[in-house]
């Protein structure tokens, strides 16, 4: 460890002692003796032998005589012990009380992480991974790599950067209200975080973190006053954004959550999962009403009907299913194979009439919402389109696509109105020679 | 009897002492376990017959004998350093051969340079970096010998991006990411998916780059890319750290991802040859030698790619070999290393020969009859195992009518056998041998075992009308491929083409395509029914894809003919024909797949081709690796106990032949020969090979699978009920068959009979060899010693013993008309002696309420006979 911000004691350099050389097995999912060092919580909860560190005294920790080798087997386990330095940073945090991180620090903290630096040889773009209208139509934003754009959708000049996001920006959402736009990423297999910005004064409000993986799912409830986030760690997390505090966390999904919505008038909360479920859970009491087990693989994408009364998932199995939806059950309305690849994006117009899918084979297509015929169809497009969404008065989809570029087509006659624009600022190899820019072009002819 | 039983017991266990003597020596080497067995410990439990677990390996302890053959060269290899690819390197290894024909790995001991350090470096582990284009020499020298290598280094300075299907999926592969266990399980591992050893690239990229938005890697901060930061343990995996930072497989992985992830082609260059170096070795107990793997492309160029192949060991007695392809030698034999790269296989044979200091005319002088007999004695040489001499006239013909025939010879023909002195007498025997009736029942069982003749899936009129197509092909002598591809092609009236019922007993594609595949490929494809095979090349879409070309295949059933508990309602009268259309679809594709024979070119979905004779044309064609290969395997195996791939139906690459000279050169003859399956059986009946004697030498008693002497095995079920009911002359009652109808007659195995039940007679429900069993059970024991079977014959009125009793024959006489019966040959003078002496003393012993006592004591007599080794074993 280094650093002067986590200095020696330090929760912060006790963290990056056991990250590198405990958790393999007492992480969250190995949970080897039961003892999870995944949070400060779960860290000084211990495990089957009870408590592993006693506040203030590192001679009665148990965590300490393991490491030094006077209780067996010695830890960690098959590895080499821990340098003589690593143990007096734990053994003077315990002994000055082990304290948890400071108000405001994340409590599952982790340190800087210990790799080379490698930049990329040639000319990169970040991916478009998320997009939304504000509630007027008038400002555009897009999610990509440690940064979020405000774009006017006319023009596609840049309005403002919103930099502050730890990894990529994978869910864009504006409060109805137009208050908030809220930024979920975090880093994968690390944690979730959300940035929440005023959206009329581009200011960051506050970042809140939660989850122990990345966010791939942000909503508002319709009235503003709940922000719901869906979390490749399984759980899904309802958020008060006025005060940044976590309210609930939804449990039921085995697998990640790539997907929520809270239905139109903001009693029903839907999740969409990779466990091949879709789930909808009871906004007011957190409990789940039911599951829509129909999908045969994960669900990457949902959208409820204006009317609420129905929603729509696809994802790998290439299927668009729609459910009827009440308060107990959901009855599988229609279902249909309706690309040639893992579908990525599904959207339902705001007059209810189509239903619109991005997939991975390469094409956008527009369905008539009550029969899923096709209406019309985008093809060819350069790269996965992972951001896609329509402008509040239905004229406008946006598609963001993960090489980087960004379209808005015109709803109508399914022409491009702007683009292909290249969203964000391209990072530049400092020495860029020519013959790295001919092998850059080779490589981007050879993408095609 | 049984009242007698008691008290006749040192009777038995004098005469059954006698009797078995013969076997004694050689007894205990001998294994009738197959070489893979299933289960080991049901075999190892039982040791009451001639069985026994297989000898393990000799281990040898490391420099056990001091070798002090000379040195007589060095060598590089490979011979040519060609290094065409930025930032990769070639390792090599400086082989010393000695005047005993060994070699060494002097990699470590030899000095060696390169003559131009600006185009070429060489490492101190051995490996040879370019340093600049151009041309130069790599000298090794070792005490006085000396060699070069030349060096060619070109686009030095050529911009390089791994390949990621030629590299990076490679690397993942040995690292262990995609294996079964890990991320190439079908659920994937944690949300992530690779498909199995990375056998569809082009899904694994997507995985890899887009999915869950670019979760996995981060083509803007390399570094930070999950796929590089859960390996290298910098964040939790639960895998464990399978590579650190910095390392080649990190180079490799973090190179390809900051040249911005260049996806897989369809023109990058295919892997088109795996080569191994040395090739095969004969090394000293003890040694170690490192292998190099060089990967040929199909735009020319070579990679070593030593580091990332994955190795095993076909015996770890013999050799053991690290992930890096260090081998290890322990024991003497012979393993094939297994090298497998981005789905190519090759062997490394590595061998320790046996420590016998043997002269080139054990083998010079060693019987030849045909070119197995050179392929077996190189190989014997290599391994410096001597063969058994050639086995007696009385063994060769009891061991060739059993083979051939499954029958033993009459007591006339053996001594007409033993008293001809004519020297081609052998081949003689052979021919009209392939002449007899009894020839051509054996060979219908043998073809009703792999076709599943049974009447459990067709009706009694069907399974008649399949069985005697089979039969008479077999007295014609239809070549195989003819065979074959009238069973393929069969259509019409199941009562008419008997060949047809083929298609009624499987009832779908899928079973046709896996029995078949099975059956006359020696492949197994079931696999990639769930997932693509682990072990060999075959994907879900050649399993999907062979079934679709039997989709068009239709029935008219006939009239109901009863119904078969666990199949359903059967019918008579059923007639098969092709549609012209139909495919068939799984729920795994959402497309049915194009008709495609396995690893052959697709036909369009829509084709009109008669898709069944457009598979038997490619399954039957002599340019089909696997056709000929899979009968001629399984023909040799009927003959020689072990077939050169074990087991004969699971031929994959990964599972290599003993002597793949051998096998090549038999199929290349057999298929000279229009696939004359006669043809085979007379070249392997007349090899001296073939004719060894079973008993082995103190220095090749250790040897199971290279054929230095016949292997001892039990008769199989029919073949040992037969011949209980000949010697006995007491056929068996057989339901609803005629009497003195042989059980290698029926041909039905539905037919009931305890003791070919017990004896592990197969059902005939799946093709596959291991339904037919001979591992020993406690049943069979009880029954041989103490069944109804046995007992019944002896006891029957007017049987053998009753016969010979009413011709007036002496003991002496009877003796011997015993011996000519169940062993094909004389008694002995000390066995004659021992045999009567033994009798006249039982004679005397008068048993209350028993038979007369000369029947009880011969009855004895018999029973000692037909249940000791000699009799029950063939040899």
């Amino acid at each position: 460890m280094s650093g002067s911000a986590s200095g020696s004691g330090s929760y912060q350099a006790v963290v990056g002692i056991l990250q590198q050389k405990c958790f393999a097995c007492h992480s969250s999912t190995a949970k080897m003796g039961g003892f999870v060092m995944a949070s400060y919580l779960t860290l000084m909860k211990g495990g089957e032998h009870g408590a592993e560190i006693v506040p203030g005294s590192s001679a009665k920790s148990r965590l300490v005589m393991m490491v030094e080798g006077n209780i067996q087997p010695r830890m960690p386990f098959g590895g080499n012990p821990l340098s003589p330095a690593e143990i007096s940073v734990i053994k003077s945090w315990i002994d000055a009380g082990a304290k948890g991180p400071a108000p405001g620090e994340a409590a599952t903290l982790q340190p800087k992480l210990n790799i080379p630096d490698i930049k990329p040889r040639f000319r990169e773009v970040s991916p478009v991974g998320s997009a939304a209208f504000s509630s007027d139509g008038k400002t555009l934003a897009i999610g990509g790599y440690k940064e979020v754009r405000v774009l006017n959708p006319v023009t596609g000049k840049v309005l403002e950067k919103l930099d502050g996001a730890a990894g990529m920006v994978r869910s864009l959402a504006f409060s109805a209200d137009g208050k908030w736009l809220a930024a979920g990423g975090g880093l994968c297999q690390r944690w979730g975080e959300i940035e929440l910005w005023d959206a009329r004064t581009e200011k960051l409000v506050r970042t809140m973190r939660g989850h122990n993986d990345c966010i791939y799912s942000v909503a508002f409830s319709p009235d503003g006053k709940l922000l719901a986030s869906g979390s490749y760690d399984k759980t899904i997390k309802l958020w008060d954004p006025a005060s940044g505090k976590v309210l609930r966390t939804l449990k039921d999904h085995i697998d990640a959550v790539f997907a929520v919505a809270f239905s139109p008038d903001g009693k029903w909360l839907a999740s969409g999962s990779q466990d091949d479920s879709v789930k909808i859970w009871d906004v007011a009491t957190g409990e789940r009403l039911y599951t829509l087990s129909d999908p045969i693989d994960g669900i990457s994408s949902i959208a409820f009907s204006p009317s609420g009364k129905q929603i729509a998932a696809a994802g790998y199995d290439k299927y668009i299913y729609i459910w009827n939806l009440t308060q107990t059950a959901g009855n599988l309305a229609q279902s249909l194979i309706a690309d040639e690849d893992s579908i990525l994006q599904i959207v339902w117009s705001p007059d209810g009439k189509e239903i619109i899918t991005s997939s991975a084979d390469g094409s956008i297509r527009i369905r008539d919402a009550s029969t899923l015929d096709p209406i019309g169809i985008i093809p060819r497009q350069s790269d996965w389109v992972d951001a896609m969404t329509l402008s509040p008065d239905g004229k406008w989809l946006v598609a963001g696509r993960f090489d980087g570029t960004l379209s808005i087509y015109r709803m109508s006659s399914l022409k491009q109105l702007l683009g292909p624009i290249v969203a964000f600022k391209p990072y530049v190899p400092p020495q860029e020679t020519a013959q790295a820019q001919a092998a850059a072009s080779e490589l981007a002819a050879r993408r095609k | 009897m049984e009242r007698s039983f008691l008290r006749r017991l040192s009777v038995v266990v004098a005469l059954t002492a006698a009797v078995a003597a013969w076997s004694a020596a050689p007894s205990g080497a001998q294994s009738t376990v197959p070489y893979h067995s299933f289960d080991k410990s049901e075999s190892a439990a039982q040791t009451w017959s001639h069985g026994q677990a297989s000898r393990p390996v000799q281990p040898v302890s490391a420099h056990a004998v001091p070798n002090t053959s000379p040195l007589t060269g060095i060598r590089i290899l490979p011979s040519s350093v060609s290094l065409a690819i930025p930032l990769m390197n070639q390792r090599i290894v400086v082989e010393g051969t000695y005047a005993d024909g060994h070699v060494a790995d002097l990699t470590a001991q030899a000095s060696i340079r390169c003559a131009n350090s600006g185009i070429a470096k060489l490492d101190h582990e051995d490996f040879v970096h370019p340093e600049g284009n151009g041309h130069t020499l790599l000298t090794a020298s070792f005490k006085g010998h000396s060699v070069s290598a030349a060096v060619e280094v070109t686009n030095f300075s050529a911009p390089f991006v791994w390949s990621f299907r030629n590299q990076v999926l490679p690397v993942m592969t040995k690292m262990g990411c995609n294996s079964g266990p890990c991320h190439g399980a079908a659920a994937g591992k944690n949300g992530f998916k690779l498909t199995l050893r990375g056998f569809d690239p082009l899904t694994d990229y997507y995985t890899l780059t887009h999915q869950a938005i670019g979760r996995r890697t981060n083509r803007i901060e390399p570094a930070k890319s999950l796929i590089l930061l859960k390996p290298t343990l910098t964040i939790a995996h639960g895998g464990g750290q399978r590579f650190p930072v910095g390392s080649p497989e990190y180079q490799v992985i973090s190179g390809w991802i900051a040249a911005g992830m260049p996806p897989p082609k369809p023109s990058d260059p295919r892997i088109v040859d795996l080569e191994v170096y040395p090739h095969q070795a004969s090394l000293v107990p003890g040694a170690e030698q490192q292998l190099v793997v060089m990967a040929k492309f199909s735009d020319g160029h070579y990679e070593d790619v030593t580091r990332w192949a994955k190795y095993d060991s076909g015996d770890e007695g013999v050799a053991t070999v690290d992930p890096s392809g260090h081998v290890t030698m322990h024991g003497y034999g012979e393993a094939p290393v297994t090298v497998w790269y981005l789905s190519h296989v090759t062997f490394a044979r590595m061998r320790i020969p046996y420590p016998y200091q043997l002269d080139e005319a054990v083998y010079q002088r060693a019987a030849r009859q045909n070119y197995i007999d050179d392929y077996v004695l190189a190989h014997l040489q290599q391994l410096h195992i001597p063969p058994s001499p050639q086995a007696t006239d009385a063994e060769f013909l009891r061991r060739a009518y059993l083979d051939a025939a499954g029958i033993l010879p009459s007591p006339q023909e053996t001594a007409a056998f033993l008293k001809d002195k004519s020297p081609d007498k052998r081949n003689r025997l052979i021919d009209a041998l392939m002449k007899r009736p009894e020839f051509v029942d054996y060979w219908a069982y043998q073809w009703s075992d792999l076709l599943l003749v049974t009447s459990n899936q067709l009706s009694y009129p069907e399974m008649w009308s399949y069985y005697d197509w089979i039969r008479s092909s077999v007295s014609q002598d239809k070549p195989w491929n003819q065979f074959v591809r009238e069973l393929v092609t069969a259509s019409g009236n199941t009562l008419e083409n008997g060949a047809a019922n083929y298609w009624v007993i499987h009832r779908n594609p899928i079973e046709i395509s896996e029995n078949m595949t099975e059956a006359f490929l020696g492949i197994n494809i079931t696999c990639a029914h769930c997932h693509n095979h682990p072990l060999a090349k075959w994907t879900q879409k050649d399993y999907y894809g062979m079934a679709d070309l039997f989709a068009r295949v239709r029935l008219k059933m006939g009239q109901p003919a009863g119904a078969r508990p666990g199949i359903g309602p059967i019918f008579r009268d059923v007639t098969v024909y092709s549609g012209t259309s139909g495919q068939y679809t799984d729920d795994r594709f959402s497309d049915p797949l194009p008709p495609k024979p396995l690893g052959a070119k697709a036909l369009p979905l829509d084709t009109t081709v008669n898709l069944r004779a457009y598979f038997a044309n490619w399954l039957t064609s002599p340019q089909n690796p696997y056709f000929a290969r899979a009968v001629v395997n399984r023909v040799w195996k009927n003959f020689m106990g072990e077939g050169l791939v074990e087991p004969v139906d699971d031929m994959r690459a990964t599972n290599p032949p003993t002597n793949e000279a051998l096998l090549a050169a038999m199929v290349k003859d057999f298929v000279a020969h229009h696939m004359d399956v006669d043809y085979l059986i007379r070249t392997i009946m007349q090899s001296a090979t073939y004719q060894t004697s079973s008993r082995p030498t103190e220095q090749n008693i250790v040897d199971q699978k290279y054929y230095s002497h016949y292997l001892v095995r039990r008769l199989p079920a029919e073949v040992l009920l037969d011949a209980i009911s000949s010697v006995t002359q007491e056929p068996e009652r057989f339901d609803s068959y005629p009497l003195g109808t042989r059980a290698l007659q029926l041909p039905d195995t539905a037919v009931q009979s305890y003791f070919l039940t017990a004896f592990g007679r197969p059902i005939r429900e799946q093709t596959q060899e291991s339904e037919r069993s001979s591992v020993p059970t406690i049943t069979q024991a009880l029954h041989i010693i103490n069944g109804d079977t046995l007992n019944n014959k002896l006891r029957a009125q007017g049987n053998v013993l009753d016969k010979l009793i009413k011709a007036g024959d002496s003991d002496s006489q009877i003796v011997t008309y015993l011996y000519l019966a169940a062993f094909g040959r004389y008694p002995t003078d000390r066995e004659l002696i021992a045999l009567t002496g033994h009798l006249r003393t039982a004679e005397g012993v008068k048993v209350k309420g028993a038979m007369n006592p000369r029947r009880a004591a011969l009855s004895d007599l018999a029973w000692a006979i037909l249940t000791s080794q000699p009799f029950m074993f063939d040899h």
